[in-house]
C-alpha cells in the first residue's frame, strides 16, 4: 500500500505545498506549530478539497483536482486519530469503538471489538460513556476506534498532546504495536522531534506549509538546508534496549542493546533504577547529543556510569555547531553493533583529538542523562521478543524516496 | 364560567390545534433542511436566503398575509392551479390559515434549528465521515441525538407561534367562524361584542392551557436527552 501526495491548497493568506510519498511503515510529519501538519492531515482524510493537486494510495485516485476525481472522507479507507480525540461524548465505548466495525464489510474485518479493546486496555470501560473517561483512556478510546475502522491508511495528529509525560510512556509503544498489528502506512504528526523519533526514523519535515524535505534522520542532520530546522538540543538519540536486571544496591537500571544476546553483552548501558521496569522489558533510552561526552580511553576515574567503545562514522559540521556520528559497540563481534548516535562537540575538540571517520572513541554518559521509556505495554519478556521478532528491524522499514526538495 | 362554554368555543380551540399542528408537521422538513443548510453549507446566495426567512419576523403580519393572498389567491397562478387542477382554493380557506402561521413561524423554525446544529462540535460530524459513515448516517447517528432537544424547541416555537398567529391570518384566510377563525380570531371578534366578555375569558383561558401543555410535552419529551446533556457538560467542564 504506497501513498503519494502532491497537493497545493490556498486559504487566504495561508498556502500549503507539500509532496510526500510513503510506501509502507511510519512516517513523522515534523514542523513548528502552524506550519500546515494538521491541514495535511484534513486533506489526506479529505475533510478539505486541495486547491490543485493529487493524492493516490494504493494505486486509487483519492483526489485530482484535474480529472476533478475526490473520493469522499467516508469512502477513503483513511482513519484519523484526532488531536482532541473528538470522541462522541453521549455514546459508550462500546458504541463509540464499534462505530466504524459495523460500517466495515465482514471480510475486511480482521479484528473484534472486544479484542482490540483488551489489547489496549480500554475492556473494562465498554459501558462507559465517553465523557465520563480520562484523558489517557480517551485517547486509547480514539485509537481503538480508528483501529476497528480497518484503514488503508492511519493518520495520528499530535497523539501524545496534552498528555501527561506518563501517559506518553503508555501511548508510545501502543502506536507501535497498533504499526505491528496493522501493517498499513502510518503517518504521524508532532512538534516533538525526540517523540517521533522513538517511533520512526523516516521524518517529513514541513516549515510554513511546505514540505522542506522527506528522509531518514541522519540523512537529514547531514544535509545543510534541513539540519537548521531539526531541533538538535532534544534527545534525538534513541538507543533501543532491553533491561537486563535491576541493580537494587548500586541504584542502576542495567540494559543490553536489543540486538545483543545476554551471553555478549560487554559494555552495559546503565540508567537511573526505575521500580516500573522489570528484566526484560524493552526500553527506549533518549539520550540529547550534547550529554555523550567523546574520550580516546574508557576514563575510569570518572563517575559517568556510561562508557561505550565506538567508531567515528562522520564529523558534521553546520552553522558552527559540530556532530559526530558515532557508532557504538556494545559488545565484541560484528552482531554486538549499536546504532549510531550523534555527538554534539566542539571546533576545539576536533582539532585537540583529530576526531574524523575512523577513529576509535570512548562515549560517556550519565545514567541520569538518559532518559527511559517504556517501548511496549506489556513488559515481559516473551512480548518483548515477539514484538522485536515482529517489527523489523529500522533498516528494513519503510521504502522512502530520498530526500526531496521543492524551492 | 366554563357551564357557558359553547360549541364555536370548542369548535375554534379545535381549529386551532388542528393549523397548528399541520403547521408543525409542514415546516418539519424544510425547516429541519434550511436550518442544516445555514448552519453547515456555504454557497451562493446564503445570505439572501437566510434574509428571505427571516422577512416575516421583521415585516408587519398583515403585510405578510397580504403577500400570500396576491401569491396564491385566485388571480395568481398558483392559486388557479390550485383550485382548477386540484379543487382546493387556498385563499380564505383553513388551509390558508396553515399557509399564513406557517410562513410566520418558519424563521422562528429555522433560526432555532439552525443554532441547536450548530451547537453540535463538527469534528464530531468529522470523526464518524472517516470512520466511513455516509452524510446521511452522519446526521442520524451523530447530529440528529446531539441536536434533538433543539428541533424539539424549534417545533414548540412554530406551534405556540401558530397559536397565537392573527395578522397575516385575518389578511389571507379572513375571519369565518368553523373555517378560519382561530383562537385569537375568536377572542378579538368576541371583543367587538357588547355580550362578549363571559366569552372573551373563556378563550382566554383556553389559550393559556393550550399554550402551556405544548410547553410540559417538550419539556416531558426532552427530559430524558437532559440527562446525556448534562453529562457532556460535565465532561467539557473537567480539566
Amino acid at each position: 500500500m504506497s501513498l503519494h501526495v502532491d497537493v497545493q491548497l490556498l486559504r487566504g493568506s495561508f498556502e500549503l505545498d507539500v509532496q510526500c510519498d510513503l510506501s509502507d511503515g511510519m512516517l513523522g510529519v515534523y514542523g513548528p506549530s502552524g506550519s500546515g501538519k494538521s491541514t495535511l492531515i484534513h486533506l489526506l482524510a479529505g475533510m478539505i478539497r486541495p486547491t490543485t493537486g493529487k493524492i493516490t494510495l494504493g494505486g486509487n485516485t483519492l483526489s485530482d483536482v484535474k480529472t476533478r476525481a475526490f473520493v469522499p472522507p467516508h469512502q477513503r479507507q483513511v482513519a484519523v486519530v484526532f488531536q482532541d480525540n473528538r470522541l462522541w461524548p453521549g455514546k459508550t465505548v462500546r458504541q463509540n469503538i464499534s462505530y466504524g466495525y459495523k460500517l466495515t464489510p465482514k471480510s475486511v474485518r480482521r479484528f473484534d471489538p472486544v479484542e482490540i479493546a483488551k489489547l489496549l486496555k480500554i475492556d473494562h470501560l465498554l459501558d462507559r460513556k465517553a465523557a465520563d473517561l480520562s484523558g489517557g483512556e480517551q485517547k486509547r478510546v480514539a485509537f481503538a476506534r480508528a483501529i476497528l475502522c480497518f484503514p488503508q491508511l492511519l493518520l495520528l495528529d499530535e497523539p501524545t498532546a496534552g498528555l501527561d509525560p506518563k501517559l506518553i510512556d503508555q501511548i508510545l509503544p501502543l502506536l507501535k504495536q497498533v504499526q505491528t498489528l496493522m501493517r498499513i502506512p502510518m503517518m504521524i504528526v508532532s512538534h516533538q522531534l525526540s517523540e517521533l523519533l522513538s517511533l520512526t526514523d523516516h521524518l517529513l519535515l514541513i516549515r510554513d506549509g511546505r514540505t522542506i524535505a522527506q528522509g531518514r534522520f541522519m540523512e537529514l542532520v547531514q544535509d545543510q538546508r534541513t539540519f537548521n530546522r531539526l531541533n538538535l538540543s532534544e534527545p534525538v538519540n534513541v538507543l533501543p534496549l532491553t533491561v537486563d536486571h535491576l541493580d537494587q544496591s548500586a541504584g542502576l537500571t542495567v540494559m543490553r542493546f536489543r540486538n545483543t544476546p545476554s551471553a555478549a553483552m560487554r559494555y552495559p548501558v546503565r540508567g537511573v533504577i526505575d521500580d516500573a521496569f522489570i528484566a526484560g522489558q524493552c526500553v527506549n533510552g533518549l539520550l540529547r547529543p550534547s550529554d555523550i561526552t567523546l574520550a580516546m580511553s574508557p576514563a575510569e576515574t570518572i563517575t559517568m556510569q556510561n562508557r561505550l567503545p565506538g567508531v567515528v562514522r562522520q564529523v558534521i559540521e553546520q552553522s558552527n555547531r559540530h556532530f559526530c556520528v558515532v557508532d557504538m559497540q556494545a559488545g565484541d563481534g560484528e552482531a554486538s553493533q549499536a546504532p549510531g548516535v550523534l555527538v554534539e562537540v566542539t571546533q576545539q575538540a576536533i582539532s585537540e583529538f583529530n576526531l574524523r571517520q575512523g577513529v576509535h572513541t570512548w562515549c560517556l554518559f550519565k545514567a541520569s542523562a538518559l532518559q527511559l521509556h517504556a517501548d511496549v505495554m506489556t513488559g515481559t519478556a516473551a512480548d518483548c521478543d515477539s514484538v522485536h521478532q515482529q517489527s523489523r528491524p529500522v533498516h528494513e522499514l519503510p521504502n522512502l524516496k530520498n530526500t526531496r526538495c521543492r524551492k | 364560567m366554563f357551564e357557558q362554554w359553547t360549541t364555536q368555543d370548542t369548535t375554534a380551540v379545535l381549529l386551532t390545534l388542528r393549523v397548528a399542528l399541520c403547521c408543525v408537521g409542514l415546516l418539519l422538513l424544510p425547516g429541519v433542511f434550511l436550518g442544516w443548510l445555514l448552519a453547515r453549507k456555504q454557497f451562493i446566495g446564503r445570505s439572501w436566503l437566510e434574509a428571505a426567512i427571516h422577512l416575516p419576523l421583521v415585516l408587519p403580519p398583515v403585510v405578510v398575509g397580504y403577500g400570500l393572498l396576491v401569491l396564491t389567491g385566485r388571480q395568481s397562478w398558483i392559486g388557479s392551479f390550485f383550485e382548477q387542477t386540484l379543487g382546493l382554493p387556498i385563499a380564505f380557506t383553513w388551509l390558508a390559515a396553515v399557509l399564513a402561521s406557517s410562513v410566520m413561524a418558519l424563521p422562528l423554525m429555522v433560526r432555532t434549528v439552525k443554532l441547536a446544529i450548530e451547537s453540535v462540535d463538527k469534528g464530531q460530524e468529522q470523526a464518524a465521515s472517516v470512520c466511513g459513515a455516509s452524510p446521511w448516517r452522519v446526521w442520524w447517528t451523530i447530529t440528529f441525538p446531539a441536536a434533538w432537544p433543539g428541533l424539539l424547541t424549534g417545533m414548540i416555537l412554530a406551534f405556540a407561534r401558530s397559536v397565537g398567529e392573527f395578522g397575516a391570518t385575518i389578511t389571507f384566510a379572513g375571519n369565518i367562524e368553523g373555517h378560519t377563525r382561530t383562537l385569537p380570531l375568536a377572542i378579538f371578534s368576541a371583543m367587538q361584542r357588547t355580550d362578549g366578555d363571559a366569552s372573551v375569558h373563556r378563550l382566554v383561558i383556553a389559550s393559556i392551557i393550550l399554550s402551556l401543555a405544548a410547553v410540559f410535552v417538550s419539556e416531558w419529551m426532552s427530559r430524558k436527552y437532559r440527562d446525556a446533556n448534562l453529562r457532556s457538560e460535565h465532561a467539557r467542564s473537567r480539566p
